[in-house]
């Protein structure tokens, strides 16, 4: 998933878009930590990577909460943070899911009781990669995750205007 | 009192002392014995689903990893007539389906639920044994079809019901196997969207 990581990292990076990933090796990171470090630095956007067996293709997932009209501005609960984002979050996956369709790769998008994507004070969304055919070993595939880390990336730089400006 | 009769009535004492020995470890063996029967059959009617009484249909919704959806279909079980019972024997179908060779969604080996418990009208909680979590396959979507379907299933069955906690032996866990929220409460309006959207 790392490699994955570096790979969206990179073409952020390619089309002028600053991104950070929360950890640089296998090191394991409690899910409240990932929240706290994440809201910390205050992104644009955070961006959960997930591989899974289950299902094909490419998942795009929102977290599963109620919208609420609560102000991003305001302080917000931590358990339900993400609901002031919502709408922006759906922005984010659906330009995603859109790049994923036009590279005709297998994919859709969900809301999902997600943590710490909850906890989340910021546009949030999560990928999760699925082999794209039976054939489970293709999940690590070179050519696969390129695609699937430029769709990502592709969506996201769509969308790059309508997200926050991130706050020094 | 001659030699002989001394041994002899020795003999006798020991003889007797062993006896007594004997009949007070066969005394202990069976007051065991019947306390475990008896923990078996407490346990069994803890566990098992009644045997007898007319076969009801009740809804599943249930997973299917290889095109993740939720599908909707008809069983018919003997169903208890208690509530949180009736909810318990309709999740234990559910996990029967799941549980079963070849499976549309494995979950793990063992995996049961422990207990329902209804709190008012509209809320359960399911309690569930440390199989179902901790054998559970790990990803966001492998999580997400087995609470929605718990979800769904249980609102299916009783549409009182609109507020569903999932716990494991008994306590909260932070999440299923890594990704799906266990420490919320669901909503039934919130998961049939979902379980809509998966079918």
């Amino acid at each position: 998933m790392l490699a994955l990581a570096r790979r969206v990292q990179r073409e952020l990076n390619n089309r002028g878009i600053a991104a950070g990933l929360l950890r640089n090796s296998d090191v394991a990171i409690t899910l409240d930590q990932r929240a706290v470090s994440a809201n910390a630095a205050r992104p644009a956007l955070y961006v959960a990577l997930h591989a899974a067996n289950t299902g094909r293709g490419v998942h795009v997932f929102t977290e599963l909460l109620p919208a609420t009209n609560a102000s991003s501005q305001n302080f917000l609960p931590w358990d339900g943070a993400q609901a002031a984002f919502l709408s922006l979050s759906g922005a984010v996956a659906g330009s995603v899911a859109a790049e994923l369709e036009a590279r005709k790769l297998p994919n859709a998008t969900l809301p999902a009781p997600l943590r710490p994507m909850n906890n989340i004070a910021a546009p949030a969304v999560a990928v999760e990669i699925a082999p794209p055919s039976d054939k489970v070993e293709e999940i690590g595939g070179a050519v696969y995750q390129e695609q699937v880390a430029q769709a990502i990336a592709a969506g996201i730089a769509a969308v790059r205007g309508k997200l926050p400006e991130v706050r020094p | 009192m001659t030699r002989r009769i001394m041994v002899m009535f020795a003999i006798l004492v020991l003889i007797a002392l062993g006896l007594g020995v004997y009949a007070w470890r066969l005394k202990r063996r069976v007051a065991r014995d019947e306390q475990v029967a008896t923990q078996q059959s407490a346990a069994e009617a803890a566990t098992a689903p009644p045997a007898n009484g007319p076969l009801a249909p009740v809804t599943l919704y249930v997973a299917s990893d290889s095109d993740a959806t939720l599908r909707r279909s008809q069983m018919n079980i003997v169903l208890p007539a208690e509530r949180s019972e009736h909810a318990r024997a309709v999740l234990r179908a559910l996990f029967g389906a799941y549980l079963q060779s070849p499976s549309p969604h494995p979950i793990g080996a063992g995996a049961d639920v422990r207990d329902v418990y209804l709190v008012g009208d509209d809320t359960a909680v399911v309690d569930t044994n440390p199989a179902f979590a901790d054998a559970h396959p790990s990803g966001v979507l492998a999580e997400e079809l087995t609470v929605a379907s718990i979800v769904a299933t249980l609102n299916a069955n009783d549409s009182k019901i609109q507020r569903i906690k999932i716990l494991v032996n008994g306590q909260e866990r932070e999440t299923l196997a890594g990704h799906a929220d266990l420490q919320r409460f669901y909503l039934a309006g919130n998961i049939g969207q979902v379980a809509k959207d998966l079918q």
